[in-house]
């Protein structure tokens, strides 16, 4: 029996093949078991080979983009001073939600339950703070029961502490980000 | 022609530079899966199409609609890549394409097929891995033809061929593909079943 050839099948497959060579190919698999074999393998190469595993980074576009068209591209001014202004903003939320939340509560560093994680680690580093702070002052050392003026004190220290820690984190954000960008 | 793309690029010719962004989001994946298999090397790739989606959009004044926006673009992709092969002095057809006759590829007698299963990640990924070692000529060619879902004709209006030469690569990269693929699935059957009985052991 001769076999159909790779490109008859192929063609058979693709739907390319003229009248005549379609009719040849479904009579020839209809008794022929390797054709058969043949033609699924390539079935399933065909399918497999659809898939598209490549792709272009993140910001391809943007790239292509400042390239056509400059103008709408986004300053490096404007957006060191979206960054600012943003990091800015959240201080002044954060101070004012913790000077609230102080003022209006007993404010206790250690003893109370429910503290989350993250709060105990933010208490744990200002002790730590404080500590070192007092070892730098010597003499003007805090007595071990706070006092109504040393409380405020140590509020404003725990804002400061925040506030830098949160600029801290955004800032770092910020420069990696920037850090990617490629213009 | 894609309505979407015509749209688009009415938007963009009448001055709405803005809108190229959508072309760009729309083609980049597929035209990357072309210059990847075109350059061999993901870095180069996305350069040149960053290249090729900065050409297409200075010549879409000129863009006749001839054809779809898809496959103009597409030989944009192929030239500038071409280009860049040529500049590196690698060669952009193989020997094995010289109109070489393909009427008489016989099928192997030994077409069996391993104790595998075709459907599954393995085997979808050493088809994607055998691709990316044909020589570029050919997997340029198979990609065109899979992942853009392009006609013979619409290939070689892409790739200025003639349609001999773009049927006999296609051929002939198919048939390397399956030999190539068959020859690691044979492999991984045989690794199954020593690894299977050394379990029974």
């Amino acid at each position: 029996m001769t076999h159909l050839t790779v490109p008859q099948i192929l063609q058979f497959l693709d739907g390319t093949a003229d009248y005549a060579t379609q009719a040849q190919c479904t009579n020839h698999l209809a008794v022929c078991g390797q054709c058969r074999r043949e033609v699924e393998v390539h079935k399933k190469l065909s399918k497999a080979s659809k898939q598209n595993p490549f792709a272009t980074s993140a910001r391809f576009t943007e790239r292509v983009m400042s390239r056509i068209a400059p103008e709408l591209r986004t300053s490096w001014s404007s957006r060191i001073l979206n960054n600012v202004a943003g990091a800015f903003a959240m201080m002044v939320v954060l101070g004012v939600f913790g000077y609230v939340v102080t003022s209006t509560s007993d404010f206790k560093l250690e003893s109370s339950p429910e503290y989350s994680t993250m709060a105990k680690s933010f208490t744990e580093s200002y002790a730590k703070l404080k500590k070192s702070v007092q070892e730098e002052t010597d003499k003007m050392a805090v007595k071990t029961k706070a006092s109504p003026s040393s409380n405020s004190s140590q509020r404003i220290i725990l804002f400061a502490f925040l506030a830098l820690l949160t600029l801290g984190v955004i800032d770092r954000f910020v420069l990696r980000q920037l850090m990617k960008t490629k213009l | 022609m894609n309505d979407q793309d015509f749209r688009v690029i009415q938007r963009i010719l009448a001055g709405e530079k803005r809108a190229y962004a959508q072309l760009v989001d729309r083609h980049k994946e597929r035209a990357m899966a072309l210059a990847v298999r075109m350059l061999k090397n993901h870095q180069d790739a996305e350069e040149a199409l960053q290249d090729a989606f900065v050409r297409a959009f200075n010549a879409l004044p000129r863009f006749e609609w001839k054809s779809s926006f898809s496959t103009w673009f597409y030989r944009i992709v192929y030239n500038v890549c071409a280009t860049e092969l040529s500049k590196k002095g690698e060669p952009q057809h193989t020997s094995l394409d010289a109109d070489e006759a393909h009427e008489g590829l016989q099928i192997s007698s030994e077409t069996e097929l391993p104790d595998v299963e075709f459907e599954s990640n393995e085997f979808r990924g050493i088809v994607l891995e055998e691709i990316d070692k044909l020589p570029q000529s050919y997997a340029s060619m198979l990609t065109l033809f899979f992942v853009q879902e392009m006609s013979y004709e619409e290939i070689v209006e892409t790739s200025e061929l003639p349609l001999g030469t773009v049927k006999n690569r296609l051929f002939r990269g198919r048939t390397m593909l399956k030999d190539a693929v068959l020859r690691r699935m044979r492999v991984v059957a045989m690794k199954n079943e020593g690894s299977l009985k050394e379990k029974v052991a």
